[in-house]
């Protein structure tokens, strides 16, 4: 397809703009940096939280789903009833089973300074009444307020997990159990599950990265669901992605969509720890990074007329809207045409074709998530190919088997050949 | 000049309901819906008026989903409404009712239960994390069945273990598909037709092959995609449909060239009615992907071309939904090149772009559909079209094509050749049962039942209908008419039981015929409405067959036939459908355009003088709001003083008889035309309202 001219790309050149507001939610709420690689040998030390009938069957189920790196520690109580929450002080991670109920003063101290430590947080079915100890909980943290019972108690007919890590694995998970509603659901908030009676939805699940931690509530939690695989295993890879560690199973999540200053049909590409990339098969080239691993496709999907998908994260790397590729003269616009895709565990292989050279280009996260390697085959073909670097902000460029000349980064030679080009965000203390 | 009346008419009605507003006259057309035997309330009931005076309305109608107390309730301008009632599991109700200004009229209806049809519908269950929204359905070659949904999934439920797992997911709204086995399926998604492979033997796609993405797209939400069809020389057909050009339209980022303007202007005033446009490039085409990828532009003029299917002799048909310049839903036979009526998409034809075509011209280049699918009876929204090729699984209707609607029915179309060219007749085939709406993606599975794919998403409420149902035969041979076919002097009905002897009585067969404008206005009504007679019928002695002879057999026509409930089979089991329509483009002979009509001069020579007593009611129904009791005229509409000397009374008889059928543009300052109501009333109610006028308004000296 011939690319728009130049005088109608111009006119959105404003529009374009618009691809900066969309890191500023995520600026305000990101938890501080620390790759789920970089922690992946680490042992996890999980407090469990409950003063429920089942807490021990859920403590051990638990303990059992996550395996052997990772240590859970069952709140014990006292002999007033109440718990302690002195396991809480080591604890990388909590799972609150509704909440904590009453506590003393000092384990509400502790679970106080617990939460304003950026720990990691995993909540199943929260209870107002069970957050005494930090009123504000409900709104503040899970971002959210109870609302009564969801479609008078029917069960979900349909229950629709939006791609996220922590399903990573999960085949089908299904419950019966009648649903609370939750409602005035933050802004900020990712979310991740949610089911359906007829046309009613409700929200079951969603994440949110802030900067006192990472939190996770998931509202369905019946008994009958603690002897349930596929539950367990979504509860022990939220405790993972709460607590920054890698999940075992996950992939690279590839979704194409309308996604925002983006031609109809581009990739929300997002890797298990970070970063999202929008990968654009019209223009052929990468639109925009973003420091996040979730694409929200609500706006698309739930709604007759649609937005674009949503992004969560600050945008740290972008292009213009020109072509990147040159082939021949360095001015002379190469026919691009996207071709496909493979999955690999890695991530995707795009497949594309610049005039008549033939293009592979592997998309991965760099090991600690913080950056995206761009790993390029090239069959042979007319002339050198050239690719348009456009200055970054916020991203360092680092090039293999190409040589740079100001924005230019060249394949001089015609015959087959291989580069890499990794796109590294900044250090945050550096951003503005 | 047929084309400018109707233009006029579409820009003379729209003013003449704002005039209607200006002054307030509106009616009211009310009622209860019940059930004839117990008077009980109904269920999903809906009732729909239609008529001229709501052209600023999308297909000219209104309507209403009633509540559980059965209670409609209609507050519009004075005029000739046709209201229809509808509910599923009971036959329609359709009448017409003519409101005065200010007037109101109550009507009550009651409503017959369906016959029992030997079909049964079945709703399959689906996993709880599959979102139902199914937009494609097709089995592979060993029986699996394999959906497309549109949030971008494709789901296989495993034959014959019936196990459900999803083969790929991370498309752009998939809307149909070619599975060639269980680890090679072709998709249609907005933005390509993809190949989908599971190369590594784990039941989920990992390759997703671009075959072709040479089409333009915009972010509108409404411009998708359809499909997805395969001949057997491998070659994909898909279509695309128009762009919903409204402020909601994203158009920033546009794949391809961008053009807005209209091929054909918009010459009436305020907004046009229809907003599909196609903006970007080959929107409104059908397209060839051929085996080595290449795609072809295939043909063009479709407006929202959702039905995409091939025969089993290879050639490619297309339902498309009415709007502009698509009068009502149609099924088209699609031949290379060839143009189908909606002219925007014109803009992208290598030797049309830019040419500036008349409508005239636009007429003549079209080709008429191979069926028209009347607005009401068979549903608004057509979807793929299939062949039942079940060898006899699905019942007696061998060959035939069925399509879903989005209004949960299910329609049967016996197409025939005639004089190189297909046409055919079509008939409601299952309605109620429990199907639902929006199952417009079908496929006949390999034990012979017919799955219908099902999602509403925006346009109606998903409660309940979305997902998959299967339509199968219970075994029991349906009483019904088998096919409608042309002969030279009529029509030749096969049914598929032998019948009574009232099948062989012309007063049983009831044939009316009408045509639609083709014109920019959002849908039309039917047009040149008239009875057939039907002279002759014939019923063979096995009962199996009826030849029926009509006064005159006209092309350019639909026919609509309704065969009264006397006729029963042998058996004395009833009809489970009395109705069908016949598109009849082209005569045995060969004849495309209407000869001298006997009909015509039959109704001219039934012409009586003008009466004045029923001129005042026309008068009083139809005109009294613009040209006021006093036939002073008002400023406002901008109508003539019939008193005044040298008035429109001035002229003879001819000359406003003209005027009245036809319509007239306004001569300033008036502002707004005059409607062609020889569209709307019959030419004798024309003639009486002149008599009315004559002898009520004496020009001053």
């Amino acid at each position: 397809m011939t690319p728009r001219p130049p005088t109608v790309r111009s006119r959105f050149r404003g529009a374009w703009h618009w691809a900066f507001s969309l890191g500023v939610i995520g600026s305000a709420v990101l938890a501080p940096a620390q790759s789920a690689s970089s922690r992946a040998g680490e042992s996890l030390l999980v407090c469990l939280v409950s003063a429920e009938a089942k807490a021990e069957e859920l403590h051990r189920a638990l303990a059992e789903t996550l395996g052997r790196n990772s240590t859970v520690t069952l709140a014990p109580k006292h002999p007033d009833g109440t718990l302690s929450l002195a396991p809480l002080r080591s604890a990388h991670t909590a799972v609150f089973h509704r909440g904590p109920g009453a506590l003393g003063t000092e384990d509400a101290a502790v679970l106080r300074e617990f939460l304003a430590a950026g720990r990691g947080v995993v909540v199943l079915a929260a209870a107002r009444d069970a957050w005494d100890a930090v009123p504000n909980f409900l709104g503040e943290y899970l971002g959210a307020e109870p609302g009564g019972r969801f479609a008078a108690g029917a069960p979900m007919s349909v229950i629709n997990l939006y791609p996220h890590p922590i399903y990573a694995g999960v085949e089908r998970f299904e419950t019966q159990q009648p649903m609370p509603v939750w409602q005035k659901i933050a802004a900020d908030a990712q979310l991740i599950m949610e089911g359906t009676v007829g046309e009613e939805t409700a929200p079951l699940a969603w994440v949110r990265r802030r900067s006192t931690g990472r939190v996770c509530h998931i509202v369905p939690a019946g008994a009958a669901l603690f002897s349930d695989a596929a539950y367990l295993q979504i509860v022990a890879q939220a405790v993972l992605w709460t607590s920054s560690r890698p999940i075992p199973q996950a992939q690279p999540i590839v979704q194409r969509t309308f996604m925002p200053e983006s031609y109809p049909g581009s990739f929300a590409i997002t890797f298990p720890g970070g970063p999202g990339v929008c990968f654009d098969p019209v223009r052929g080239g990468i639109n925009f990074i973003w420091d996040g691993d979730f694409v929200d496709l609500r706006p698309r999907w739930l709604t007759k007329q649609g937005e674009p998908a949503r992004i969560f994260g600050e945008v740290f790397y972008r292009e213009s809207m020109w072509q990147p590729w040159r082939v021949g003269a360095p001015g002379r616009e190469p026919v691009f045409q996207f071709r496909g895709y493979r999955l690999t565990p890695a991530g995707p292989e795009l497949h594309y074709q610049v005039d008549d050279r033939e293009v592979f280009e592997t998309l991965s996260a760099s090991a600690d998530g913080r950056g995206l390697e761009r790993r390029f085959r090239v069959g042979a073909g007319g002339g050198p190919l050239w690719l348009h670097l456009e200055p970054q902000r916020d991203s360092d460029l680092t090039l293999t088997g190409l040589v740079r000349d100001g924005d230019r980064a060249t394949l001089a030679s015609s015959a087959a050949g291989a580069f890499t080009i990794e796109i590294r965000r900044r250090p945050v203390s550096a951003l503005p | 000049m047929m084309m400018r009346r109707t233009l006029l008419f579409a820009f003379v009605f729209v003013h003449a309901g704002a005039a209607f507003a200006a002054s307030d006259p509106t009616g009211r057309i009310s009622g209860h819906v019940r059930h004839s035997g117990s008077a009980a309330p109904i269920s999903a009931v809906q009732a729909r008026l239609e008529g001229p005076t709501l052209a600023r309305y999308e297909n000219s109608n209104l309507i209403q989903k009633l509540k559980p107390t059965g209670r409609f309730q209609f507050n519009v301008p004075p005029g000739t409404y046709d209201l229809w009632v509808t509910a599923p599991d009971f036959e329609d109700v359709k009448f017409q009712v003519e409101l005065a200004a200010g007037a109101a009229v109550e009507r009550d209806v009651d409503l017959l239960p369906l016959h029992r049809s030997p079909y049964r519908v079945e709703t399959l269950k689906l996993p709880q994390q599959m979102v139902g929204e199914v937009s494609g359905v097709a089995f592979t070659p060993q029986g699996t069945l394999v959906v497309t949904t549109r949030r971008g999934e494709v789901w296989m439920r495993e034959f014959p273990s019936e196990r459900w797992h999803c083969f790929a997911r991370g498309l752009y709204e998939g809307f149909g598909l070619v599975a060639s086995s269980e680890s090679d399926v072709t998709v249609i998604q907005r933005p390509e037709f993809t190949r989908l492979r599971d190369t590594d033997g784990d039941g989920i796609a990992d390759l997703f092959e671009t075959i072709s993405d040479q089409w333009g797209i915009t972010g509108s939400y409404h411009e998708f995609s359809y499909g997805l069809a395969r001949d057997s020389a491998g070659n994909l057909y898909a279509t695309s449909g128009m762009c919903s050009f409204r402020a909601s339209a994203d158009l920033n980022w546009v794949r391809g060239p961008l053009k807005t303007d209209q091929f054909m202007p918009w010459r009436g005033r305020g907004p046009v009615p229809d907003g599909h446009r196609s903006v970007a490039q080959f929107q409104g085409w059908a397209f060839q992907v051929t085996p080595a990828g290449r795609l072809l532009p295939f043909a063009s003029g479709f407006r929202q071309p959702l039905g995409v299917g091939v025969s089993p002799q290879d050639e490619l048909f297309v339902s498309d939904c009415p709007g502009a310049w698509i009068p009502t839903a149609t099924l088209t036979h699609v031949e290379k090149d060839a143009f189908y009526g909606h002219p925007d998409g014109l803009k992208w034809h290598p030797e049309l772009k830019d040419k500036k075509l008349t409508v005239e011209q636009l007429a003549q280049l079209r080709r008429a559909p191979s069926v028209y699918l009347p607005r009401g009876t068979l549903g608004t929204s057509p979807g793929q079209p299939v062949w039942d090729v079940t060898g006899g699984k699905f019942g007696p209707f061998r060959g035939q094509v069925f399509m879903g609607d989005v209004s949960s029915l299910i329609v049967r179309i016996d197409l025939e050749q005639v004089s190189g060219a297909y046409q055919g007749a079509v008939f409601p085939f299952l309605r109620g049962k429990g199907l639902r709406l929006g199952g417009m993606h079908n496929a006949f599975g390999p034990d012979g039942a017919l799955y219908l794919g099902q999602t509403v998403r925006g346009w109606m409420s998903s409660e309940g209908n979305e997902g998959i149902q299967r339509v199968a035969w219970t075994g029991e041979t349906p009483v019904d008419i088998l096919t409608l076919r042309l002969s030279a002097r009529g029509f030749v009905l096969t049914f598929t039981e032998s019948m009574n002897e009232a099948a062989g009585d012309t007063r049983n067969f009831h044939i009316r015929r009408f045509q639609y404008n083709y014109h920019p206005l959002d849908g039309s009504l039917r047009t040149n409405e008239a009875d057939v007679p039907v002279t002759h019928a014939s019923l063979a002695p096995d009962g199996r067959s009826v030849e029926i002879d009509l006064l005159e057999v006209q092309p350019g026509f639909v026919y609509e036939l309704n065969v009264a409930k006397t006729i029963a089979s042998r058996a004395a089991k009833p009809l489970l459908n009395s109705t069908a329509f016949y598109t009849l483009n082209r005569t045995l002979a060969g004849a495309t355009m209407p000869g001298p009509s006997k009909i015509a001069a039959m109704k001219q020579a039934q012409l009586q003088p003008g009466d004045i007593a029923r001129g005042a009611e026309v008068f009083r129904l139809n005109c009294l709001v613009c040209h006021q009791a006093d036939g002073k005229g008002s400023k406002q509409a901008g109508t003539p003083d019939y008193t005044q000397a040298g008035g429109p009374l001035s002229k003879s008889d001819d000359e406003l008889l003209a005027v009245i059928t036809h319509g007239k543009t306004p001569m300033p300052p008036a502002v707004t035309p005059m409607p062609p109501w020889g569209d709307v009333l019959p030419p004798q109610a024309i003639r009486d309202v002149l008599a009315y006028l004559r002898a009520t308004f004496q020009p001053s000296p």
